[in-house]
């Protein structure tokens, strides 16, 4: 077995024509955000490509963090040995998938996918044996503030699957899952953070000041405490999250959605 | 198309948590309505970790992927303790499958 929905009775562009097909999908991505922990989500997102009419599909944040690396987080509802194959060759932010994420706002389909190396091509084939012939690539770009990354990409069994009139209801469809699956993140990530760093709501309002870009004198007038508290209350931040500086704490901050209003 | 209902927040949840002696890589393992989640976490660098999650269907599927687990060779003993969790795990999961037997039933 090689996907999700091994025997693909119909092509996606066909269910997208039953009157009852949206509703079904619909029915399926709003129960998202009822995910407890990335187990139930990876659950959810298995249902929802499902009840979309996909194969399969892959979804991943970037997360960044002080350092080169970001973290990163990826749902594979396809095959496991799918998950496992890719993430022995390399990260899934190197794939083509991603690069195209990185580099668009709007879906785009297999075809607009450029193969720059032979480590590409590796990749898409590999993609194609677990559910991935044709795909539609989401990238769900992050709000100004929040520098963030991710993708989500739905695999079909049949070539050409998300192209045509017939897939703008898939497109739309696909859209909704991912600004469901970014929501769940964002939440998820916040509260994660706020929990294991320990963080007061002091700490964020200072962390949301550093974030604009203000000194410490201009921190110290806005919240009423002096520069020497200021810099001692940031040095306590920075070493709850691991961050060598302020800046980098609030940047952490910002990534994983502590500092969006609530 | 296999449908399956999405149950998983009234189901009796079971979970493992497993981590390597040196706390870098660390596995769960969770029932949830379509089978088995497996998550796996490495630290990197710094703040940096890699979180991945598949879903296991079957324990065709698992044992597929685990003779070419690389934990295999490199922490047989997790690899070990991985192998009896799922088994655990997976069997919540779908009481009725459940064989212990001695392999000569029908």
């Amino acid at each position: 077995m090689s996907s999700i929905n091994p025997i693909q009775s119909a092509s996606i562009r066909e269910r997208a024509q039953r009157p009852d097909y949206s509703a079904q999908a619909l029915a399926a991505i709003i129960r998202i955000p009822l995910a407890k922990d990335p187990a139930e989500l990876l659950d959810k997102l298995m249902h929802a490509t499902e009840a979309i009419g996909a194969s399969a599909s892959v979804y991943t944040a970037a997360i960044p963090e002080d350092g080169n690396e970001p973290s990163c987080l990826c749902l594979f509802a396809c095959h496991p040995a799918f998950a496992q194959e890719q993430s022995s060759r390399s990260l899934l932010l190197k794939h083509p998938w991603f690069r195209f994420a990185r580099t668009h706002t709007t879906p785009g389909t297999d075809h607009q996918i450029h193969l720059q190396h032979e480590a590409d091509v590796a990749a898409i084939d590999l993609a194609r044996k677990y559910g991935f012939k044709s795909c539609l690539i989401v990238p769900t770009p992050a709000g100004a503030n929040l520098d963030r990354l991710e993708m989500l990409c739905l695999g079909s069994e049949r070539d050409d699957d998300f192209e045509g009139s017939e897939a703008r209801v898939v497109r739309a469809l696909a859209r909704s899952l991912a600004a469901e699956l970014h929501d769940w993140l964002t939440s998820y990530l916040r509260r994660q953070l706020r929990e294991s760093a320990r963080l007061q709501e002091r700490d964020l309002d200072l962390l949301a000041l550093e974030w604009q870009g203000l000194g410490t004198k201009e921190i110290s007038m806005r919240t009423g405490m002096s520069v020497a508290s200021v810099d001692s209350r940031f040095q306590r931040i920075n070493a709850r999250l691991k961050c060598a500086s302020r800046s980098a704490s609030a940047k952490r901050a910002a990534a994983y959605g502590l500092l969006e209003p609530t | 198309m296999t449908n399956r209902t999405d149950t998983t927040s009234s189901q009796p949840r079971k979970r493992f948590d497993i981590e390597d002696g040196s706390d870098i890589c660390r596995v769960r393992l969770v029932n949830v309505s379509s089978g088995v989640a497996a998550g796996r976490t490495r630290r990197m660098q710094g703040n940096a970790y890699l979180e991945y999650w598949a879903l296991f269907m079957s324990r065709e599927q698992f044992n597929d992927c685990a003779t070419a687990d690389p934990l295999r060779f490199s922490d047989p003993l997790l690899f070990a303790q991985i192998k009896r969790e799922f088994n655990d795990v997976f069997d919540q999961s779908h009481p009725v499958s459940v064989h212990k037997g001695t392999g000569s039933e029908a």
